[in-house]
């Protein structure tokens, strides 16, 4: 989603829930996230980028609480596994997400690594209220 | 093959957050379906959509067929949401910047 339709995206999402209705945010927040391939760990993605986008897009859903749309009711975070079964196929994928870089080194190991490859990601859900 | 949570740790989380049982839902940026099935499993109805039409015509195409009678399925995205107001009790976004 581009940054600038945040804003006029929750104001659809706040008008087409009820009064009080609930609005979960799901988002992978770990800037390092770790990569293993059964159970040896071969590296780490770089997901800071993803970080720098993920902080605009909590600015602007701060902007739709500042206005009295929604309230923040609840935050924690969960870890989330993604798994492949094969080890170029998850390269390929990796280098598609937005906002994150793999080395060629880890490229390279994941390429020829025994599969599951297992990408562990810190996940942040959040809870809005609407009001 | 790839699986993106493979153990639904995040539905079973947003589930202790939200019975959904019973309830309105929108999955906003629903992907392939990720989240749909087992939401739609457990809500009375199920607004689901994604503007990459691709996906969503691979979630269309796995949902169950004992669920299809409460999901709606579309390709847009939120800011074309049309929705008559107050409709829906919960939307869920789920990795859907």
């Amino acid at each position: 989603m581009p940054l600038e339709g945040v804003v006029h995206a929750l104001e659809r999402l706040h008008t087409a829930v009820t009064r009080g209705g609930t609005v979960i945010d799901t988002q992978p927040i770990g800037p390092r996230p770790t990569v293993t391939a059964s159970g040896i760990r071969l590296g780490m993605l770089d997901c800071r980028e993803w970080r720098e986008i993920v902080a605009a897009f909590d600015a602007e859903i701060l902007r739709t609480v500042e206005r009295g749309l929604f309230i923040i009711v609840d935050e924690r975070c969960i870890s989330v596994k993604d798994q492949w079964d094969n080890g170029d196929e998850c390269v390929d994928d990796v280098r598609s997400w937005r906002g994150t870089r793999i080395s060629q080194t880890l490229a390279r190991r994941i390429a020829s690594a025994n599969p599951p490859i297992t990408v562990a990601q810190t996940v942040r859900l959040r809870m809005l209220r609407a009001r | 093959m790839y699986w993106r949570d493979r153990d639904k740790v995040e539905f079973a989380e947003i589930d202790r957050l939200v019975p959904l049982d019973g309830k309105r839902v929108l999955d906003v940026g629903c992907g392939t379906g990720r989240l749909t099935i087992p939401v739609a499993a457990r809500a009375e109805r199920v607004y689901a959509f994604d503007p990459d039409t691709d996906a969503v015509s691979i979630a269309r195409k796995s949902l169950p067929t004992a669920l299809r009678r409460r999901v709606s399925f579309a390709a847009h995205g939120a800011e074309a949401l049309d929705m008559p107001r107050r409709r829906f009790d919960v939307a869920l976004c789920g990795w859907s910047l």
